[in-house]
Parts: C-alpha cells; structure tokens; sequence
C-alpha cells in the first residue's frame, strides 16, 4: 500500500488522540473515586445504582424512624414506670389507713392520696417532643383534665385512643404509642383515686375490694409497662437490621460505582508507556523523508 | 529517414515534456497538505512515429493530459460515512447535553428530589402536629416541583437550540449547493473543451464531502461529467442551479423544505437528519416519560391529600397539595404555600394521626407508572438509563464511523494523497531525462559542427 506523509501523520494523530482519551478517563475515575458518574458511562450499572441509592435513602429514613420510635416508646415505657410507682405508694398508705385505729390520721393519709392523684394525672399528661404520649392520635391536648376542685378526672372529649404508627421498614408499620384508654382505661384509675381519698377525707377505711382494686390496676400497668418493653425490643433488633442492611446496600452499590483503584492505576501506568513509546516513534518516524538523503 | 533537425525536434519535445513533468511535480508538492487535493499525473505518450520503408521510427514524447488520480467508489463511501458519523455526532452532542440536564450524577436530580420529598413526608408523620415539619416538607416539595420544571425547560431549551442549529447548518448547505452548482458549470465547460479541470473537480468534490457530512446526500454524474446531489429525492445541486433550503416548525415537527417548491425534504441522517430526529422524536419521547411521571405524581398524591385533613381547628381538609398538569407545570398549591397547616397528614382529624403522610409517602414504593409495573423511582431510572445507553449507543457509532472513516481516508490517501518522497524520486527522474534530452541536444549540436566542418575541410 502505498502510504503518504499525510496518511503517517493522521494516523499518528489519531491513535495519540485514542491513548489521551484513555488517559483522561482514568485519571477522571481515579481522581472522582467512581467509575461510573453518568448515566452513559454504565447504564445498566447506572439503573442499578439509582435503585441501590434510593434503597440508601429510604433505609437512612427508617432508621431516623425506629430512632424516633424508640425515644417515644421508651419515654412511654418510663410514664408507664412512674405511675405504677404511684400505685405502690397508693397502695402503703391503704396499708397504713388499714393498720390505723385512730380515725384521726385518716384526713391525712386522704391528703397523700389527693397529691398522688395529681401525680398520677402529670404522669398520664406526659409530653415527649410535643406530643402527649397518652392522647391517642390527639396529642395536642392534654389527655386528662383533673376539674379545679379536684372532684374529677375528665377525659379529653375529642378522644384519648387511636394508634400512631410510624414505618420502620419497607412495608412494615409499627404502633409506637400506647394510648390513655389502653394505658389507664380511661379515668377508672384516677376515679379509683378519688373514690379513696373522699373515703378517708370522711374518715372511712376503704373496703379490702378497693386493695384489690389498686392491684389489678398495678397489674395491669406491669403488663402494659411489658408491651411498651416488647416494641422497644422490637424496635431495637429493627435497628440492627436496618444498619446491617445499609451496609451490605454500601457495599453494593461501591462495587457498582466505586472506581477499582488498583486496577484503574494499573491500566494508567498502561496508558502512559502507550503514550510514551507512540510519542517516541512518532518523533523518530515522521520527520524522515528523501530529501534528508538527497545533496 | 529522418534529419538530423528531426533528432533536435524529438530532444526538444523532451525537454517540454520533463519541464512539464516537473511542474506538475512541483504542483503536487505545494498542494500536499491543500484539504481534497488529489495528487496529479502527466500522461505522457509516444508521439505518431513516421513511417519509413524499414519501418516506423518514434517521434518522441508528447504530453497527452494532465490527470488527477481519485477512486470515485471512495468517494462514495466516504460520503455516506460522513452521514453516518454527522449523524451520531449530532445525537451525541444533543443526548449528552440530556443526559447532563438530568443532573443524576451532582444527586441534585429528580431522583435524589423525589426521595427527600417522601423522605419528608416520613418526617413528617413522626411529627404530624409540628409546623417545622411541614415547613421542611414544603421546602423540598418546592425543590421536587423546581427540578421537574428545570427538567423539562432544558428539554425545551435543547429543542429550540437544535432549531438555531439546524438553521445554522442550513445556511452552510445552502452555500455549499451554490458553490457546487458554481463549480459545476465550470467543470462541464471545460471538459466540453477537451481539458479535465483537476483542481475545479477536487474542489467541487471536497464541497460535496463538508456536504456529505451536513446531510445524507446522494451524487450522480451524467456523460457531460455533469454532477448531480440529491437528497431524499430532492435534487438540489446541479449544473443547472442550487435549490435552497430551509427549516420551519409546525405542530411541534421540524420540517426541511426547499424554498423553491415548498415541499417537504427527507433528510435521514448527516448532521441535519440527526438533529431533526432528536427534535422530533427522541426528545418529545423523553418529555412524554418526564410528564407521565409529573402527572402520576400529582394525580396521586392530590387524591391521598385531598381525602386527608391538615391542623387546625376545624381541621381543613380537601385540599389539593399540587397543581399542573405535566413536568413543565407542576407547582405546590398556592394555599399550602400560604399555609402549611393545609397539608394534610391525619386521616381522621385528629393532629396525631399520621395516616395521610404515611400513606403519601408510601406512594414512593406503589407501582404506579407504567401501568401498575413501576414506582417513580423506577420510571425515572429507565428513563435516565435509556438516556445513557442512547448517549453510550451515539458514542459507539461515533467511534466506529469514526474508524471507518479514517480507514477511507488512508485508503483514499493512498490513492490520491500527495507522497514527498515519491515527489522527490519524481524530481530526480524528470531531471535526468530533463538532462539526457539536452545531452541530445548538445550531441546533435556536435553532430552539426560535424557535418559542417566536413564541408570546409
């Protein structure tokens, strides 16, 4: 083939160009730390790492959820913890009441029992982060009303009961509140309290029923005090799996778009002994012709 | 026999004839680097011998033509290469203009926007009674809403920009025609006077190869040598004249007509084709899927917050949260900007209940594009990976037209390219026959003083 200084030079030019082009891409991935940033340089990995990321994302979501969750769980849990102190103390001073001869010290004992119960209506008014833990999905207002006079407990009209529930997972909702109604059923345990302070206010031992009354009710708070343990277990083996997830999702998408380092400068190293010997032959090459030959 | 001025006459045809191989030799060597020169030859012949009673006896040399040497099958192949390659080229530039409107890589694009958006619905149903919540909601569905409409304005952007370029281009075809129909006219005349016009031909054909690579035009050359460019059936170079053309956009397709007749011209590829492919069907294909997904999102966003009540006492409800129709017009209802206690989280009223935000930021994971096989997400990741493979499938062409191209080219650089050294070694041999023809010269001059001398001694 017959082959003109032209033809030498564009080629020369061409492959020079090809070698750069390498260069530039590699020295591109190794210096973003991805070997693929655009759609065009991977789409099938690009698709696949979209996909991965909004994975990243929503677990990153999640995990802010099941933190949140658990605040308020265990902030219920605690609420849950004191009121049932409450009616351990409600409970010595019925002893007391019980073992007392004298019906003088009785109006005393009431007066214990009248702060307990505004103790107890604090408790079940617990805020957490704006939210009363004991309304229900009304958690603006406060659940329970204890009347000026002390003479009742009310409940908040618009409703104490309703379950909030947060997603802890893909497809996977959680209760994270228990509510007023569950928690006290309704105002029983503040009428309980009422009923036994204006009984010793009048001088009168309250019944062994209402001892057993207290009980139950002590009972009752353990077992809900239990429930809010499990969803904070719950939650926290939730936790767990979700970090463990993000890992292997961290992983996978690095092993999609991460640049290889080894690799990329192995083949950098490559690319600069091409562009180095083509420069070399090219300077030796094109500049001889005839005329250096003829006189 | 022939005379001694015979032998003197033969000499001196030699030595034109050399000259003349020289200066077309020096020809050669300056026009080595002229863009779609192609390289020239003497034609040199044995002059008519005369016929003697022992036979014919040469007459010497004589220049018979002046030819250039160029391979009209390469020509053709590069043409439609040129095609090809404009035409990739064009969706190159234009996809990867796309592919960085669509910003996935910064994760300022509509992926990471529509995640933080029903990130921000998550948030707020952990705290559906709070206005910071709703505030930071706000703010990023401004931010969702902003994208979708960058989104679509660079689509509209790069539509109308292909316009100006088609128009450009036009502008460059339309010179180009003239200038072919220019030479044209020239060419035949000289031919129609038995001289081939060498370098008139190289310059129509290297007009006709920056042609080529504009549009997909077809060349036909009648007896006359005549040439004729068509595209898409249209003839619009000849000797006879230049058609020009130009571009118009009706019912959002860009058409190519010819001025003269009005009527609509194919062009499939070149640089043009490609263009008015994007502009009429890869781009409103992309703007379709973008829209689609700015509608779903709407759609079903507005039925899930419409049905649910935001704070406040009554609680409001009804509300829609976004208004348009499509990507280019989808925006944040006014009253939600106004008030963000509109925005609607609880399902029943009450500031607790978080059901509406839950569920609206469910929305992220239904399957509700693409006829129920898709989420959003995935409808966004098909289309910014069919953006990519488009971009990566343009690059590819561009590559391999490319080395196609540059094959022709060095094939065709064998074939017409200008090579010093031949050059040189073309010097030296019409230099030594330059030299031995006046040797002859001189030996006959001595043959005279000769013949002469013989007479006075």
């Amino acid at each position: 083939m017959r082959i003109t200084e032209n033809s030498l030079v564009s080629q020369f030019l061409g492959s020079l160009n090809t070698t750069r082009e390498r260069i530039v891409d590699l020295q591109d991935q190794l210096s973003s730390g991805k070997a693929v940033e655009k759609s065009s340089d991977d789409p099938v990995a690009m698709s696949v790492i979209l996909r991965l990321q909004n994975s990243l994302d929503r677990n990153a979501q999640f995990q802010k959820n099941v933190s949140d969750a658990s605040n308020m769980i265990d902030n219920t849990q605690s609420a849950l913890g004191s009121f049932t102190d409450i009616l351990t103390q409600l409970k010595s001073i019925l002893a007391t009441a019980n073992n007392t001869t004298a019906g003088d010290s009785l109006p005393a004992l009431a007066d214990q029992v009248d702060s307990l119960l505004t103790e107890a209506v604090n408790v079940a008014n617990t805020q957490f982060n704006g939210k009363y833990l004991f309304g229900g999905t009304n958690t603006l207002d406060p659940p329970f009303q204890l009347a000026a006079d002390h003479s009742a407990v009310t409940a908040n009209p618009a409703g104490i009961t309703g379950a909030i529930n947060y997603q802890i997972g893909e497809g996977t909702t959680q209760a994270v509140n228990i509510d007023g109604q569950e928690a006290f059923q309704g105002t029983q345990m503040f009428d309980l309290m009422i009923q036994l302070r204006d009984s010793l206010q009048s001088g009168t031992i309250p019944a062994a029923a209402s001892m057993d009354s207290v009980s139950t009710m002590m009972d009752h708070l353990v077992a809900e005090s239990g429930k809010a343990g499990a969803i904070s277990q719950l939650l926290s083996t939730n936790q767990t799996l979700l970090e463990d997830q993000n890992t292997q999702l961290e992983s996978l998408r690095s092993n999609y778009q991460d640049t290889d380092v080894a690799e990329a400068t192995m083949q950098m190293k490559q690319a600069e002994v091409m562009l180095e010997s083509a420069l070399n032959t090219g300077a030796q090459i094109i500049p001889q012709s005839l005329i250096d030959y003829m006189k | 026999m022939g005379g001694l001025s015979e032998i003197l006459d033969v000499a001196r045809q030699a030595l034109m004839s050399q000259q003349v191989g020289l200066d077309v030799t020096g020809h050669n060597i300056s026009n080595a680097n002229t863009l779609g020169y192609s390289r020239q030859s003497v034609d040199l012949t044995a002059a008519t011998p005369l016929k003697y009673s022992f036979g014919f006896l040469g007459t010497g040399v004589e220049v018979s033509g002046i030819s250039r040497i160029r391979d009209q099958m390469l020509d053709r192949q590069i043409q439609s290469t040129n095609a090809s390659l404009g035409e990739a080229g064009a969706r190159n530039t234009t996809l990867s203009q796309i592919e960085s409107a669509l910003n996935e890589s910064s994760g300022a694009g509509l992926d990471s926007m529509l995640g933080k958006f029903f990130s921000s619905f998550q948030d707020l149903s952990l705290h559906p009674e709070d206005a910071g919540s709703r505030q930071v909601l706000l703010q990023q569905a401004e931010e969702l809403t902003q994208t979708f409409q960058t989104t679509s304005a660079a689509l509209t952007t790069t539509s109308a920009n292909l316009v100006d370029d088609v128009n450009q281009k036009l502008d460059q075809v339309n010179e180009l025609t003239k200038s072919i129909s220019d030479l044209d006219g020239q060419i035949t005349n000289g031919l129609a006077q038995g001289t081939e016009p060498s370098d008139l031909e190289d310059q129509r054909d290297q007009k006709i190869e920056e042609l080529s690579k504009l549009m997909n035009v077809t060349v036909s050359r009648d007896s006359r040598g005549s040439t004729m460019v068509s595209v898409g059936g249209t003839v619009i170079a000849s000797g006879g004249g230049a058609v020009a053309l130009s571009a118009s956009v009706s019912g959002g397709t860009l058409h190519i007509t010819s001025q003269a007749s009005g009527a609509d011209v194919t062009v499939a590829s070149g640089d043009i084709g490609g263009e008015v492919k994007m502009y009429n069907s890869t781009i409103p294909g992309y703007r379709t899927q973008l829209d689609q997904l700015a509608s779903a999102l709407i759609t079903r966003v507005n039925t899930l917050h419409t049905a649910g009540y935001g704070l406040g006492t009554p609680p409001p409800t009804g509300n829609n949260f976004f208004t348009g129709t499509d990507a280019a017009t989808i925006a944040v209802d006014p009253g939600i900007i106004a008030d963000v206690n509109k925005i609607a989280a609880s399902g029943d009223g009450s500031a607790g209940d978080n059901s509406v935000a839950l569920a609206i930021a469910g929305v992220q994971s239904e399957n509700i594009m693409n006829g129920g096989t898709a989420s959003l997400a995935e409808a966004y990741s098909s289309l910014v990976s069919s953006v990519g493979a488009d971009v990566s499938a343009a690059n590819t062409d561009v590559q391999s037209q490319q080395a196609i191209y540059t094959q022709l080219d060095t094939q065709r650089s064998s074939v017409s390219g200008v090579s010093l050294d031949e050059e040189m070694t073309n010097t030296i041999k019409f230099q030594q026959a330059y030299d031995a023809a006046a040797k002859l010269v001189t030996t006959v001059n001595d043959m005279f003083i000769t013949l002469i001398g013989m007479k006075e001694s």
